[in-house]
């Protein structure tokens, strides 16, 4: 028992080397990333020996790959033209498709699923409590100073920046999203049936698979795609046939590019755009690595404005690991459910959280904190 | 950009230490106890770093404390062997180690080249690109990016996946 113990620590502290070992190939640290890194470092003679371990690795890459008859490029390039589904399956959670009124039961399905992934201590979560259960719905309106991330129907994400205002309008030929005001990045689920829309005043953006990013501002729409392509068109004068056609396009963009096109002028050329700080706001990741629960809560609650209070010490001191995205209450909220003899209850600007049963001691003493000796 | 200047910084260190890395790595597996006691020092230089605002580059700083520790090493190793050579009079037999140990290090290696090299195989096509791309065409994470037409924190990513895959193969085969 102890030896698998012991290797689960070991793994956990490899992996935590691997991470900080490519962040620092990301680009440079900021002072705070590099104190927490200082720290780990000195935090264990068996940090040190596995940051260690991992430039060895490195080092000999090179000459390994020198002799494969591996060519890189072609791979790139089928990666380049599959790179939608690839990202999905890193990211996301299987989702089944688009029955809008078993929405709640995908998530409870889905939630089994993660419990086994939780136990192995990292939860990799992105997904945004929102059920569709009519084709119409009201206006979504994201308050000042939050953000909101919805799964649609069909799997597709709608990430809202503050102040965001949106309609979601599916039906059986389209996805209609209404952006009236407001900022959002789109990750769209592939389905060349129903083209995805994303309206903007009198422009429609569209899309089958892809991710962008659309900004509507005072009589004008800027749009920067982060991944594959999109159309945009003259929504008030399309007609169904040109809606198909290639030439009633004012602009069609591929990755990386950009284009703003004022309402009365409806045209204009792309431009290169600096994707990275296009969709900055977007990328309020929180990352915790064995941390107490408490703590954690207390970031959510900062950045949501909603105060959670954990009823229990012992849930106070549990540990946990994982990515989430700093605004989105409802996934963390999610992800607490999923753990038996929990419960999450909220009421207006508070959710408690509280342990219901005893079996939450078994599970706390079997997981340890994997940095500590 | 402030990416371009980490990334030439790391390369620096990268072309400047690589070689006294490796073969501080290489004698590690010669003579396991030295190499556990390499790192308890390496430790314990980064405990002792006086103020930890002084350190701009922390990656950098082990660096050269892992450098510095193998010119130290290498010496005291020299002085060693210059005595043993003096006090048993038998260069051949000195001479007859070192070759041993070497040829040691290099079968070790050779192992460990050929595990990787299965390794990369088992290896899912994003991951592969991401990381050939890297250590093959020593491209930048920004150009990964582009050629593979995801977001730049994907690159990261997969990366990160291929290492860890790499490094539980050679675990795996390692006798422990």
């Amino acid at each position: 028992m102890t030896t698998a113990r012991e290797l689960q620590i070991e793994e956990a502290i490899q992996q935590r080397a691997t991470e900080w070992f490519v962040r620092h190939r990301e680009g440079e640290l900021t002072n705070a990333e590099q104190r927490e890194y200082l720290e780990w470092l000195r935090a264990s003679p068996r940090h040190v020996d596995a940051y260690l371990k991992l430039i060895t690795l490195s080092a000999s890459l090179p000459e390994a790959m020198a002799g494969l008859d591996i060519d890189a490029s072609a791979i790139a390039e089928r990666v380049s033209r599959s790179h939608e589904q690839a990202e999905r399956a890193l990211f996301l959670p299987e989702i089944p498709r688009a029955r809008e009124k078993e929405s709640s039961a995908w998530l409870l399905r889905w939630s089994a699923g993660t419990a086994a992934i939780a136990m192995a201590s990292i939860a990799v979560l992105i997904v945004g409590v929102f059920s569709m259960r009519d084709r119409l719905t009201p206006s979504i309106v994201v308050p000042p100073g939050q953000q909101r991330v919805l799964t649609l129907a069909d799997g597709s994400i709608a990430h809202l920046n503050s102040g965001a205002r949106l309609i979601v309008r599916y039906t059986d030929t389209r996805r209609l999203l209404q952006l009236s005001e407001g900022q959002g990045l789109f990750t769209v689920m592939h389905d060349a049936r129903r083209p995805f829309i994303v309206r903007s005043g009198p422009l429609d953006v569209v899309a089958t698979g892809t991710k962008f990013d659309v900004m509507r501002g005072t009589g004008q729409t800027q749009v920067t795609v982060v991944e594959g392509r999109i159309e945009i068109i003259d929504g008030q004068h399309k007609t169904a046939a040109s809606m198909q056609g290639a030439a009633a396009a004012l602009a069609r963009l591929g990755a990386g590019e950009q284009v703003s096109v004022a309402d009365q002028s409806g045209t204009a050329l792309p431009i290169r755009a600096d994707v990275d700080q296009v969709t900055a706001w977007s990328r309020k990741e929180v990352r915790f690595d064995s941390q107490r629960l408490d703590d954690v809560a207390a970031q959510f609650s900062q950045y949501t404005g909603v105060r959670i209070a954990i009823d229990d010490a012992r849930l106070r001191d549990y540990r946990i690991s994982g990515v989430l995205y700093a605004y989105d209450l409802d996934s963390f909220l999610a992800y607490l459910r999923q753990f038996d003899g929990v419960t999450v209850e909220r009421r207006g600007g508070e959710v408690h959280v509280r342990a219901t049963s005893t079996d939450l001691t078994d599970s706390i003493s079997t997981r340890e904190n994997a940095t500590s000796r | 950009m402030a990416n371009g200047r980490g990334r030439r910084l790391f390369q620096d260190l990268w072309s400047e230490h690589r070689l006294a890395l490796q073969t501080f790595f290489r004698r590690r597996i010669a003579s396991k106890r030295d190499a556990a006691d390499l790192t308890q020092e390496v430790y314990l230089r980064l405990l002792r770093a006086a103020d930890e605002r002084d350190i701009a580059n922390p990656e950098a700083y082990l660096f050269t404390v892992a450098r510095n520790l193998l010119t130290e090493h290498a010496v005291s190793q020299r002085r060693q062997a210059a005595h043993e050579a003096a006090t048993f009079h038998d260069p051949l037999l000195t001479e007859a180690r070192v070759f041993e140990s070497r040829v040691e290090h290099e079968i070790d290696h050779d192992a460990e080249v050929q595990r990787l090299r299965e390794a990369i195989r088992t290896l899912n096509e994003p991951q592969q690109a991401a990381l050939l791309l890297a250590y093959q065409h020593n491209m930048s994470y920004t150009e990964i990016a582009s050629k593979l037409n995801v977001h730049r924190s994907m690159v990261g990513k997969y990366i990160i996946q291929a290492l860890n895959a790499c490094r539980k193969h050679l675990q795996r085969e390692e006798p422990r």
